[in-house]
C-alpha cells in the first residue's frame, strides 16, 4: 500500500512540458530530500525468521552464551557477531562482523503449548511442530492446528509498517523477502505452502498473506529499477521507457476497473487485491528517486538470479548436481543489502525476511563446509557442531545486516542502526518435545528458545548488547521490545495475546 | 526414447476418435440453446456491444441446465496461471521453447495440485514479477526479428503501419486472452488510455514498429485476462450462482485441463464456429487434443502431482531415469496402447536401462538405453513399483512408514485421516528396541489403532522398498553409509484402511484395484484438478461420484474419464465461488 506523494513524476513531467527529466533539478523538490531540513530520521524495523531450532539432540546447543550481561561470551553459533568466522566456514563470504555491542541475545524463551481449548494465549498447538511456532512468535497469537503456518493475527512487520507510515508514507509499505529459494523437500513437500513470513489485516479486518519476493533480481528491479542514469541521453531514454511503462500499467488498471463489476463476490475480491497492487505499482512509477538522503544510492544490479535447484534427500549434501542449494549465500547478501539501501533511501521502513523454510532442507555444504541439510543435522545425534554452524550461518547474515546498517548513514550523519530494530527468531529451541517422542533435550521443542535483537531504535541496547536470560518469557516479548523501540505499541506493549517487553533491552 | 514419434500421431488421432463414445446421459442438451454460449468475457468497456465470445446473441429464456447436472457443477474462481502453465503458455505465444518463468513469479503451493486458486493471493511480487517477466519476454522477442515476424503475422510497411499493428493485436490478443477482441478493445490498445499514448504512438515516436509491438506484448502479458483464467458466462435462469460458459471459456477449460496451456488457433476456431456447443462436439475436440504431445506432458504432471513425485529428491541422473521410466509407462498405457488406466498399476513390464536395473536390484537388460523388461516374480508391477512413487514418505535416507502410509491413505485412496488427538505421552520405548516394527508396534494397539491404521499400518507393506525404489531386506540405520548395522529385518506386511493386507507394490495395487478405491480416488483427484481447489465440498464430491458412476471403478481408459468429464453438461457451466482468500 502506498499513500499519496507530495510531488511526483507525473506532476514534474507536466511542469517540464515534455523536457528531458533532469534528476539534479529535483534535489530541492523531491519529497525524500525534505527531511534534510531537520526532522528526525524515521524508525525502521526488520523481522527475520529462521526455519530451524537451536540444538541437535542430546547435546547442549552451542548457541547460548554462558555469561550474562554486556560483553557476553560467544559460543560457536554466535561467533559471527563478534567479528569471528564460523570455524567450518569454507570461506565463502564467511567473515564475521563485529557487532556485539549492538546485539542482545535473549535466551531461555518459551512458547507454551496445548491442544484444543487448552492452547494458552500466544501458545502453539501441538501436533505439527514445524508449522506451529512461527505464528505465535510473529503475531503473538495462539496458533491453529495442522500443517498451516498461518498466524491468527497480523505479523509484527505489518503492524509496524502501518504505524511507521504515518503522514509521510514511504514508497513501499513494507518489504517481504525469502532467502531460501525453494523448499527442496521434494516428494513430501507442499511447494510454497510454508514459505511466507508476513500477514496483514485488510480494511475489512481479514487476514491476508503476503507472498514474499525470493528473486533478488525482482527485488532490485522493484526498488531501484527506476533510478535513472546521470547522462541526459540515458535520462531521455528512461523517460520514454517510463511513459511506455505507465501506459501499460494504466491500461491494466483500466481493464481491471472494467472487469471488476462483471465478477462475482469472490472473484471480485481476488481481482481487487490485484488492482490494489497494480495501483501501488502505478503510484511508484510516479515517485521520484530520492536524492541527497545520506548514503542513499542505488546498489549494484545483481543481474539474473542464480538458478533454483531441485529437491534433495537430506543427508546427501550438495551431491546430485547442487540439488537443495540455489546460492542462498548470494541471495541473502543481495536481499539484505537491498533492505539496507531501501531504508537509507526511505523507500520503506519495515521489512520481513524468511531465511529458511520450516524444517529446512537447505543443503549446507557450500555454506558451512559440512554437507547435509539443516533438518538432517537437527535430528542426528553427534551433529552438535554442524547444527551450531547452521545456526551460525543465519546469525552471520543477521550480523552482516547489522554491520551494513551501522555503516550506512542518514542525512544527519547518524547511523541507520541508531534508528533501527532488528529481530532474529528461530523455529524452535532445545528441550522437551511435546509433539513427538515426549523426550527431553531434543530439537522439536519450543523450550530453550533464543532471539537476537539488534539496533538502537528507541534506546534499544543502550550500554551495549547483553545476554539476557528471559526465564520462560515468550519470544514475542523480544519482538514487542523491538516494536516499542520503533515507537510502536509503546503504551500497550502488546502483540496479539502477548504483553510486555524484555526490560533489560532498554 | 523418442516420445510421440510423428508416425504414431496419425494413428492415435484415429484411435482416439474411434474411442469417442456417444453420450448417453445428456438430457440437458436438447434444451441447451445456442445463446447459452453468448456469455463473453470480453469488452472491458463493452461499449460496442460486440459478442466476442463466438456465440450467438442471447434471446429467449436463456441457458438451461438439466437439474441433475446442475447438482454436479463445481465452483470455480479466477485462477492465476501456475508457474508451469505460465511458462508453457508463453512458449506457445511467443514461440520460445526454452522459456522458463524461473523465480520471478510467486511459487505455487502443492495441495496436491499447483492450481488451487484459493491459495493464490495477489501480491506486490506477482504484479512486479509479471511486469519484469513481460519486459524480458518482449525484449527477447523483438531482438529476434524472424521470431517476431512469425508472432506478429504481418510485415509492417513502416513504423506507423496501423493496419499491421491492428492485425497483430487481434491475432495475438485472441491467443493471449483466449477469446476474440472487440473493435473497441483493439482501438484502445492501439491508441492508449488517453488516445494518443498507445502502441502506435510509441512506434511512431521511436520510428520503430517493434517498439509498438514491445508495448503491446508487455501489456498483454500483464493483463488480468492473461494472468488469470477468468470465467464469467451467462446466468442460468432460476439457478442462482450458476452460469453457462461461453465456448471460448470452454475451450480454455479444455486447453488448461488437457494441455496446461492456452488454446491453439484451431481450438479457438472451433469456439468461434460454434463447434463447442455440446458434449459431443467437445468430446471430439478433446479427443484430438489428446493426440498432441502436450497432453502426455499434462497427464504425466497430473499423476506426478497427485502421487507426490513431481519433485524428486534424488540426484539428477537418478531422478531423470526415474522420471523417464514413469513417463514411458504412462505414454504406453494411456496413449500408445490405450489400455485400461488401471494397468498403470498392474503393468508387468518397466522401462529401464542397466543403470536403473542395477539401482533397483533387478536383472540387467544389457542396454545403456532404457528398454522394456518384464518384472517377472520380483513382486513389482506398475507405477507403485517405481522409484518416483516410492520416493514419498522418506525421512533422511530411511523410509518413514507413518509418513508414507499417510500419503497413501490420503493421496492414493482419498481417505480422511483423523487429526492428532491430545493424548498422554506414549510410554518410553523399551531399551533395545531399535527396529521400526518393534518400536512402533504399540501403534496398532488400543486407541492408537484408530488413526495409525491410516499410517504405519499402511506404510509397513512397502518397507522392503527404500525411497528411491531399491529393494532391501534390512533397515538402513546408518544414514551416511546405508548400512544395516542393527540387522533389523523387514517384515514388509501392511494393511490398507479400505481392508485387506498386502506386501509390496504389486499386491498393494491388486487390493486397491479389486476394491475400486484407487479408481474412485482418481475421479476425486481429477475433479480437484479440474475445479482448481483442494478442499472439496458436497458438490465436488457428487461430481466425482457422478464421474465414477459413468465410467465405473473397475476398468476404463484414462481418456474415457477425461472425455466423460469434458463432455458432461456440468463441464459447460460454472458455479460461482463465494470463498474468498
Amino acid at each position: 500500500m502506498s499513500g499519496p506523494f507530495r510531488l511526483n513524476r507525473r506532476t514534474l513531467l507536466r511542469g517540464l512540458a515534455g523536457s528531458t527529466l533532469a534528476l539534479p533539478a529535483l534535489e530541492i523538490m523531491g519529497p525524500r530530500s525534505a527531511r534534510a531540513g531537520g526532522s528526525a530520521p524515521p524508525k525502521r524495523f526488520v523481522l527475520i525468521y529462521c526455519g530451524m531450532s537451536l540444538g541437535a539432540p542430546f547435546a547442549d546447543p552451542l548457541a547460548i552464551p554462558t555469561s550474562q550481561g554486556v560483553g557476553y561470551d560467544l559460543p560457536r553459533a554466535l561467533l559471527p557477531i563478534g567479528g569471528g568466522a564460523l570455524p567450518s566456514d569454507p570461506g565463502l563470504g564467511g567473515t564475521g562482523f563485529d557487532v556485539r555491542d549492538h546485539v542482545s541475545v535473549i535466551s531461555d524463551l518459551k512458547i507454551p503449548w496445548g491442544t484444543g481449548a487448552g492452547v494458552p494465549a500466544g501458545g502453539r498447538v501441538i501436533g505439527q511442530f514445524h508449522y506451529n511456532t512461527m505464528g505465535p512468535q510473529t503475531s503473538g497469537m495462539r496458533g491453529g492446528p495442522g500443517f498451516t503456518e498461518a498466524p491468527n493475527g497480523p505479523t509484527a512487520d505489518q503492524i509496524v509498517a502501518e504505524a511507521l507510515a504515518g503522514d509521510d508514507p514511504p514508497v513501499f509499505n513494507s518489504l517481504s523477502y525469502r532467502v531460501q529459494a525453494a523448499s527442496y523437500i521434494g516428494s513430501n513437500g507442499t511447494g510454497a505452502a510454508d514459505s511466507r513470513v508476513s500477514w496483514r489485516e485488510n480494511d475489512n479486518g481479514e487476514l491476508q498473506v503476503i507472498d514474499p519476493i525470493y528473486s533478488p533480481e525482482l527485488a532490485f528491479s522493484s526498488l531501484f529499477g527506476s533510478f535513472a542514469g546521470p547522462d541526459p541521453a540515458a535520462a531521455a531514454a528512461a523517460e520514454f521507457a517510463l511513459r511506455r511503462r505507465r501506459t501499460v500499467v494504466d491500461q491494466v488498471k483500466g481493464r481491471l476497473d472494467a472487469l471488476l463489476p462483471r465478477l462475482g463476490a469472490g472473484d471480485r475480491q481476488r481481482l481487487e487485491r490485484h488492482l490494489d497492487e497494480v495501483q501501488a505499482l502505478s503510484a511508484r512509477l510516479d515517485e521520484i528517486p530520492p536524492q541527497g538522503l545520506g548514503d542513499c544510492e542505488a546498489p549494484p544490479d545483481p543481474g539474473d538470479d542464480p538458478p533454483v535447484a531441485g529437491a534433495a534427500i537430506e543427508y546427501n549434501g550438495n551431491g546430485g548436481g547442487g540439488a537443495g542449494y540455489s546460492n542462498e549465500e548470494l541471495r541473502a547478501q543481495v536481499l539484505y543489502d537491498l533492505i539496507t539501501m531501501a531504508f537509507a533511501c526511505d523507500l520503506t521502513r519495515s521489512a520481513a525476511v524468511r531465511m529458511t523454510f520450516s524444517q529446512s532442507f537447505l543443503q549446507m555444504g557450500d555454506l558451512i563446509g559440512i554437507p547435509g541439510a539443516i533438518h538432517d543435522h537437527a535430528h542426528t545425534s553427534g551433529k552438535q557442531i554442524p547444527y551450531a554452524d547452521c545456526v551460525g550461518w543465519h546469525v552471520k547474515h543477521f550480523a552482516r545486516l547489522i554491520a551494513r546498517l551501522r555503516d550506512t548513514h542518514e542525512v544527519d550523519g547518524s547511523s541507520l542502526l541508531d534508528h533501527t530494530a532488528v529481530v532474529l527468531l528461530f523455529e524452535g529451541g532445545y528441550g522437551y518435545d511435546s509433539d513427538g517422542d515426549s523426550a527431553d533435550n531434543v530439537t522439536h521443542s519450543s523450550e530453550g528458545m533464543m532471539a537476537l535483537v539488534g539496533g538502537h531504535a528507541g534506546g534499544l541496547n543502550k550500554g551495549g548488547g547483553k545476554h539476557i536470560v528471559a526465564s520462560g518469557k515468550h519470544p514475542a516479548n523480544a519482538v514487542i521490545s523491538a516494536m516499542v523501540g520503533c515507537g510502536v505499541v509503546e503504551e500497550s506493549e502488546t502483540l496479539g495475546e502477548v504483553t510486555g517487553v524484555i526490560p533489560e533491552l532498554f | 526414447m523418442a516420445i510421440w514419434a510423428s508416425k504414431l500421431r496419425a494413428a492415435r488421432v484415429g484411435a482416439f476418435l474411434l474411442g469417442v463414445a456417444p453420450c448417453g446421459c445428456y438430457s440437458g442438451l436438447a434444451n441447451f440453446p445456442q445463446d447459452a454460449q453468448s456469455g463473453d468475457a470480453s469488452g472491458a468497456d463493452g461499449a460496442d456491444g460486440a459478442d466476442a465470445s463466438g456465440g450467438t446473441s442471447e434471446g429467449g429464456t436463456g441457458p438451461q441446465v438439466d437439474p441433475a447436472e446442475a447438482e454436479v457443477v463445481v465452483a470455480s474462481g479466477a485462477r492465476r496461471l501456475t508457474a508451469r502453465e505460465y511458462s508453457q503458455t508463453v512458449r506457445d505465444l511467443v514461440l520460445d521453447e526454452t522459456f522458463e518463468a524461473s523465480s520471478l513469479l510467486p511459487a505455487d503451493e502443492l495441495s496436491p495440485f499447483d492450481n488451487d486458486y484459493r491459495t493464490q493471493v495477489a501480491s506486490q511480487g506477482l504484479v512486479e514479477g509479471a511486469e519484469l517477466l513481460a519486459e524480458k519476454i518482449s525484449t527477447d522477442l523483438i531482438a529476434d526479428p524472424p521470431r517476431m515476424q512469425l508472432v506478429v503475422g504481418c510485415v509492417p510497411t513502416g513504423a506507423g503501419d496501423e493496419q499491421c499493428m491492428r492485425t497483430f493485436i487481434s491475432r495475438f490478443g485472441r491467443r493471449v486472452w483466449r477469446r476474440p477482441l472487440s473493435d473497441a478493445e483493439v482501438d484502445s490498445l492501439l491508441q492508449g488510455p488517453n488516445g494518443d499514448d498507445g502502441a502506435l504512438a510509441h512506434a511512431i515516436e521511436a520510428d520503430d514498429f517493434a517498439v509498438g509491438v514491445d508495448s503491446l506484448v508487455r501489456g498483454f502479458l500483464q493483463d488480468p485476462e492473461f494472468l488469470y483464467r477468468i470465467e464469467i458466462g451467462t446466468p442460468v435462469p432460476d439457478q442462482p450462482g450458476l452460469f453457462a460458459l461461453s465456448q471460448f471459456e470452454i475451450a480454455t477449460r479444455m486447453s488448461y485441463l488437457i494441455w496446461g496451456t492456452t488454446p491453439d488457433e484451431e481450438l479457438l476456431d472451433r469456439a468461434a464456429a460454434d463447434e463447442l456447443l455440446d458434449g459431443d462436439s467437445i468430446r471430439l475436440a478433446a479427443a484430438e487434443m489428446l493426440t498432441d504431445p502436450k497432453a502426455l506432458a499434462r497427464v504425466a504432471r497430473f499423476h506426478a502431482m497427485w502421487l507426490a513425485y513431481s519433485s524428486l529428491p534424488h540426484d539428477a541422473e537418478l531422478s531423470a531415469a526415474l522420471d523417464q521410466e514413469t513417463t514411458a509407462l504412462i505414454e504406453r498405457v494411456v496413449f500408445d496402447e490405450r489400455l485400461p488406466w488401471q494397468d498403470l498399476f498392474a503393468f508387468p513390464e518397466t522401462y529401464i536401462s542397466d543403470f536403473l536395473a542395477e539401482h533397483y536390484g533387478l536383472p540387467l537388460p544389457g542396454s545403456d538405453e532404457p528398454v522394456w523388461v518384464p518384472y517377472g516374480d520380483s513382486g513389482r508391477a506398475g507405477l507403485f513399483s517405481h522409484g518416483t512413487f516410492l520416493s514419498v514418505g522418506g525421512e533422511g535416507i530411511e523410509t518413514n512408514p507413518m509418513r508414507r502410509g499417510r500419503y497413501i491413505s490420503e493421496r492414493v485412496l482419498c481417505q480422511t485421516v483423523p487429526p492428532k488427538p491430545m493424548l498422554p505421552p506414549p510410554p518410553p520405548v523399551p531399551p533395545g528396541l531399535v527396529c521400526k516394527e518393534e518400536r512402533l508396534s504399540f501403534h496398532s494397539m488400543g486407541s492408537c489403532a484408530g488413526c495409525h491404521k491410516y499410517m504405519d499400518e499402511v506404510g509397513f507393506g512397502l518397507e522392503n522398498y527404500d525411497q528411491s525404489g531399491r529393494y532391501r531386506e534390512f533397515e538402513y540405520d546408518n544414514p551416511m553409509t546405508e548400512a544395516d548395522e542393527s540387522q533389523c529385518p523387514i517384515g514388509g506386511q501392511g494393511s490398507l484402511p479400505i481392508g485387506g493386507t498386502y506386501s509390496g507394490p504389486k499386491q498393494m495395487a491388486e487390493v486397491m484395484l479389486a476394491d475400486g478405491s484407487l479408481s474412485r480416488c482418481l475421479a476425486t483427484q481429477l475433479i480437484r484438478f479440474h475445479a482448481g481447489h483442494a478442499e472439496l465440498d458436497s458438490v465436488d464430491l457428487a461430481a466425482a461420484a457422478r464421474l465414477t458412476e459413468n465410467v465405473g471403478d473397475e476398468s476404463f481408459r484414462f481418456d474415457d474419464v477425461v472425455l466423460e468429464l469434458v463432455g458432461s453438461d456440468a463441464f459447460r457451466f460454472r458455479r460461482e465461488d463465494t470463498e474468498v482468500n
